[in-house]
């Protein structure tokens, strides 16, 4: 990447070396913040619709109207906020380039956050009791809808704005040649959430213009086709950034890189073409649509994006490795590992949400993607420890970690509660761990999602079998694994709010961090084709990265027996003959 | 990620078409658009068009 001589008013960051613009800095900055009050908000509902299982008294009807807030605020706010901050960060600061129209930039971050209003005022007023997916015949009051496309059409804009940035750059040359990886990643994330966006937006209109009476019915079938674009290409806009941050971290805490980009990039290509077809997974039991229909893109057409996943669980661990074997650290197949550096927020949040991410969420998403296992745990708490898994675990795990870096220098502030930053990845990790591991189990179990009263007291005929066996303990272990996740979330944002608060200010932030990236970074001591396998003999010396391809091979395992374990009780539940 | 001072060689072979292939972001966007516009989509909402309307409708 070159500097360029064509924006001499841009600002040099002292820690990165990178040119800096204003505008897009404060933009960040902003989207930031934002983002961080929405998981705030978002985490204290979480702990609330916990506690409720375990008898605090909240009312079935405001049950119902936390949940259908924290899935909204989680799913959409929080994360979409976020991502919108990263794109300006990636298309500025990583190109060293100027934000375009930061005038319309800040109007759509106000008309954001006004959708954002209208939205949570009808789901605390009781107006939009329609949870996260509002399927008709649901129905929510008119400013419901036109919060969620008033932030929707917002993250389109910004989508074009960052487009328009990069575009600018390339003409501008503040960079040559590729996209870097991190910015590619984070243009594969902006060009999935387009198709994303332009199918919720269809979709939320029609439910607008029913709301108004323009329509006078909706077609459920049409609007959960139309839905899912969206309910489910959002996830996949988080995927895809949550993994431009994974790359990202490896640079800022190991000063590595992936050890083939080329691959990389192609397996975000994949992701782009392939990864959308996953939503058909929602609507396995749909009545609309025919088999071929959804076994060939959950069954068939989906495997090309799970090959991109695959690729990045590979390139990932690789790139960890390489950077630490090109330091000479650690020896053996996992001495890299052993002593890489646990202590730094940014590299104990990626390795435990590319781990989590690829044993847990990815396993159990393939899993549900296969219609016949898919009748099994279809709306159960399975889903819903599923997409914990992917979202919280994996995605918001990963942009915890970069924000001790981000945030710092959007802020131009030096990180504050250094201390309980290194703690707090594990606790968030542990908690989340245990919240999912615990719906997943339950979701076997049948224990139904989005239902305030398992005992269905006021239903004609009660239901016992939810009260009984191991139920009542995995409900336990949701409620302890969520306030254990809350606190770990708690001591996120109190780190974040106190940097920005009271952070000293300074012009070269993140003193406090070990950073391996940057003009002050000590390079590595030689290349890595001089340096011996640190005691690796015969086959495993072979490779460029052998500690990961030892631990994708058990991943493989791992995979296969979890398949095995699936289809049989399948066979259990569907005996034949 | 990279840092400020890496330079491009201004004598390097052009760029192969895989890679400009990648690097084609309106091309991925369109593709992105496309496949699930209508193997998802399109084809979706043709499977429901063919449903048979309930005589009561």
């Amino acid at each position: 990447m070159a500097a360029t001589a064509n924006a001499p008013e841009l600002r040099t960051c002292a820690t990165t070396g990178f040119r800096v613009d204003e505008s897009g800095r404060r933009l960040a900055l902003a989207y930031a913040v934002a983002a961080v009050l929405m998981l705030a908000a978002g985490g204290v509902m979480a702990i609330f619709i916990a506690l409720q299982r375990q008898g605090l008294p909240i009312s079935d009807d405001w049950w119902y109207r936390l949940v259908a807030s924290h899935g909204a605020t989680m799913l959409l706010f929080w994360l979409l906020l976020f991502e919108v901050a990263a794109l300006y960060w990636g298309s500025t600061m990583l190109l060293n380039a100027r934000m375009r129209a930061p005038r319309v930039a800040w109007g759509v971050f106000g008309a954001m956050l006004l959708g954002i209003a209208l939205a949570q005022w009808a789901m605390f007023s009781g107006n939009a009791t329609v949870m996260f997916t509002a399927y008709p015949p649901l129905t929510a009051h008119p400013l419901y809808y036109l919060g969620i496309l008033l932030f929707a059409g917002g993250v389109l804009v910004a989508i074009c704005l960052f487009f328009a940035n990069v575009v600018m750059a390339r003409r501008e040359r503040t960079y040559e040649g590729s996209l870097p990886l991190v910015v590619y990643g984070f243009a594969a994330a902006a060009i999935i959430g387009v198709y994303s966006l332009l199918t919720g937006a269809a979709a939320y209109l029609l439910l607008f213009l029913q709301s108004v009476g323009v329509l006078t019915e909706v077609d459920p079938a049409l609007y959960r086709i139309l839905f899912w674009g969206i309910g489910h290409g959002a996830q996949q806009v988080n995927l895809a950034a949550m993994v431009a941050v994974w790359y990202a971290l490896i640079g800022l805490t190991l000063g590595g890189r992936p050890v083939n980009e080329g691959l990389s990039r192609f397996a975000f290509v994949l992701l782009i073409a392939f990864i959308h077809l996953g939503a058909v997974h929602h609507l396995m039991v749909d009545p609309g649509l025919g088999t071929s229909h959804r076994i060939m893109n959950t069954s068939y057409l989906l495997y090309l994006a799970v090959l991109a996943s695959l690729i990045h669980a590979f390139s990932v661990p690789a790139g960890i490795e390489a950077a630490q074997r090109e330091r000479g650290i650690g020896k053996g197949l996992f001495g890299w590992l052993v002593r890489a550096p646990w202590r730094e927020p940014g590299f104990s949040s990626l390795v435990l949400s590319v781990v989590y991410f690829g044993f847990v969420a990815g396993v159990s998403g393939v899993l549900m993607g296969t219609m016949q296992l898919n009748m099994l745990i279809h709306n159960t708490l399975f889903v819903v420890g599923h997409f914990h898994a992917t979202v919280v675990s994996g995605t918001t795990l990963a942009f915890m970690g970069i924000s001790y870096y981000l945030l710092p220098l959007l802020a131009r502030r030096e990180l504050v509660g250094t201390r309980i930053a290194r703690w707090q990845p594990y606790v968030f990790a542990g908690g989340v761990a245990l919240l999912t591991l615990a719906m997943l189990a339950a979701g076997q179990m049948g224990v139904p999602r989005r239902v305030a009263d398992l005992g269905y007291a006021d239903a004609p005929v009660g239901v016992t079998q939810f009260g009984e066996g191991a139920v009542p303990l995995m409900m336990t272990l949701v409620s302890v694994g969520a306030i254990l996740a809350v606190v770990g979330g708690v001591m996120y944002v109190w780190v974040m709010v106190r940097t920005l608060l009271v952070g000293e200010r300074t012009d070269a932030p993140l003193a406090n961090l070990a950073l391996r990236f940057g003009p002050t970074a000590a390079p590595p001591p030689a290349p890595a084709s001089e340096l011996p396998h640190n005691g690796l003999k015969g086959r495993w010396a072979r490779f460029e990265a052998p500690g990961t391809y030892a631990m994708v091979l058990f991943f493989l395992a791992w995979f296969v027996v979890l398949y095995v374990v699936a289809h049989f009780n399948l066979a259990q539940s569907w005996p034949v003959g | 990620m990279r840092s400020n001072g890496d330079f491009e060689d201004p004598g390097a072979e052009p760029t192969p078409w895989p890679q400009r292939v990648l690097d084609n972001l309106w091309l991925l966007l369109v593709v992105s658009i496309v496949v699930p516009g209508l193997l998802y989509l399109a084809w979706g909402l043709w499977e429901l068009a063919e449903l048979p309307r309930w005589a009561g409708a």
